[in-house]
């Protein structure tokens, strides 16, 4: 394993270093490689191309439709990123490693999903302006809300898919249960910031898109609280 | 006063048969629960009776 | 496997492999008075005069609701009690609420649209609150009975549902505020009332009182009878291990 500059200081790091340092390492593993990136890149490229064609542009603006096959996109080519946040330790049971070693259990889960975070948040990065090129969405102001929602709704996500992911591995079908366990938990977020994207990108005031973004802001306390402290019970005794 | 919902119909006689139809499903649903439950019942009944009875499991 | 030694075996092969039979006298009253129900709710309870014969499906989807929440809160409850008390008594039971759920929560969408379709003339009707709300309680509990399934560990098993457990319970408010929100922005109707409210005819009124008391029987019933089947289940895998 790579020496990640843990230093020469005998404590062990805090929760919030402890978090950062595994997620650092997760990003390296996954740049080195780069295959998981790509892989979701280029699903949620191509998924926004196929769904342009499951309508009728005379009949339903494009402009109309991109924030449903925005958020469409977003929830399916996260689970694919999701996937891969547990099962990279299952090669070689890496998880016995982080287990040893002196850090909170609080802070694996942590690490994972701040690197599921950026992972998701650079995929989306290109996402958004591959959604503005296809659909012709004007570039302006409004991108930065929508990005805004996008992170934001991404915490939660991550929050809820990163637990998941770490119980799925365990099972005999982790690829059908991750999606299964986390779709419903989605749904909140993936709803509200539907609708927030909708008024963003109609123009609206931001008073209009508060109530929806509201609710998403607070799934993201509640959860990222919930399955942090959940995420223990998820490990092996 | 029973509130209207807005596009109720007046009483149509064809919702006879829809009721029927509701009323044979949960019939079924339970049944079927209760015939899926007796049914692993018996069968663990019997493995357990089955390995009482030789003592090598 | 070479046998283990008869000692250890003998607590179980000694136990009655039957502990009685797991449908007993709370089953039969409860089926008796589904059974009842039934039979009211057909002969003897009048026709609604706006809606109609399938009026009286509600006398079934309203309870069946009630029966199927109070059985997923169950499962819930219990998910907390084992995490705090690791008692396996408490898994099975939060085991058997969330299977009993769900055939009453099937009950609530299959005869909800038999329904709607009748009284509102489409099949499924996002604003309806109960309906919706319905719908994604169903998708969690049976991602909770497949995660069951899909773990072979007891232990992991028990800890993994009662986490799900959990965390379901929490999402059902946002999903419930979520939805309220969509359908309040978006379809301003006033949220359905229930067409059978307080002011009933007092025949309409007993049927529903008394369809509430049989099918929350009935559901307590099956809950008891599929904790039992969960007891003899464990028994049958220790015995055989």
């Amino acid at each position: 394993m790579d020496h990640v500059g843990v230093g020469m200081s005998a404590r062990p790091p805090g929760t919030i270093a402890a978090a950062w340092l595994i997620a650092r390492k997760d990003l390296a593993i996954e740049f080195r490689t780069r295959t998981a990136f790509l892989s979701s890149l280029v699903f949620a490229v191509l998924a926004l191309c196929i769904l342009y064609f499951a309508w009728d542009e005379s009949i339903i603006a494009p402009a109309d439709r991109a924030p449903g096959v925005l958020w469409v996109v977003v929830a399916f080519s996260g689970l694919l990123g999701l996937q891969r946040s547990f099962s990279i330790e299952e090669h070689d049971r890496g998880i016995d490693a982080l287990l040893v070693a002196p850090t909170s259990r609080e802070a694996i889960y942590l690490g994972k999903a701040i690197g599921n975070l950026l992972f998701l948040c650079a995929v989306q990065a290109v996402t958004l302006p591959a959604l503005v090129l296809f659909y012709n969405l004007p570039v302006g102001q409004s991108l930065l809300g929508v990005a805004a929602i996008m992170i934001l709704a991404t915490i939660g996500i991550v929050a809820v898919g990163t637990l998941f992911s770490a119980m799925a591995v365990n099972t005999r079908m982790a690829e059908l249960l991750l999606p299964m366990l986390s779709l419903p938990f989605f749904v909140p977020v993936l709803l509200n910031a539907a609708q927030a994207t909708t008024r963003v990108l109609g123009g609206r005031p931001a008073a209009e898109a508060w109530p929806w973004l509201r609710i998403i802001i607070a799934f993201d306390i509640v959860f990222v609280v919930a399955c942090t402290m959940a995420f223990p019970y998820t490990l092996e005794e | 006063m029973i509130a209207f919902v807005a596009g109720a119909q007046a009483a149509p006689v064809s919702s006879w048969g829809t009721y029927h139809v509701a009323y044979t499903l949960v019939a079924v649903i339970y049944c079927g629960y209760t015939l899926s439950l007796w049914t692993r019942a018996r069968r663990f009944r019997r493995s357990i009776e089955q390995a009482g009875v030789s003592p090598r499991g | 496997m070479t046998a283990a030694p008869t000692v250890a075996r003998s607590p179980a092969s000694t136990r009655p492999a039957t502990d009685g039979p797991i449908f007993d006298w709370l089953f039969v009253l409860g089926a008796l008075g589904v059974i009842g129900i039934y039979i009211r709710a057909i002969y003897f309870t009048p026709i609604e005069a706006t809606q109609g014969a399938a009026q009286k499906i509600y006398y079934l989807h309203v309870p069946a609701a009630l029966a199927g929440y109070i059985a997923v809160s169950l499962t819930a409850l219990m998910s907390i009690v084992y995490l705090w008390l690791h008692d396996e008594r408490a898994d099975r039971l939060a085991e058997a609420g969330a299977e009993v759920g769900l055939v009453f929560l099937t009950v609530v969408l299959t005869t909800g649209p038999l329904w709607g379709r009748e009284i509102w003339g489409a099949w499924w009707a996002w604003w309806d609150m109960r309906l919706t709300l319905t719908l994604f309680l169903w998708f969690v509990v049976a991602a909770y009975l497949v995660v069951r399934g899909a773990v072979e560990d007891a232990a992991m098993r028990a800890r993994f549902s009662a986490v799900l457990g959990i965390l379901g319970a929490l999402l059902i408010p946002f999903i419930h505020l979520s939805v309220y929100l969509f359908q309040a922005r978006l379809h301003p109707m006033p949220i359905v009332l229930k067409p059978s409210e307080p002011s009933l005819p007092s025949e309409m009124l007993t049927t529903f009182l008394l369809a509430f008391v049989a099918f929350a029987l009935l559901c307590a019933a099956f809950i008891r009878a599929r904790y039992r089947v969960g007891v003899l289940r464990d028994r049958a895998a220790e015995v055989l291990a």
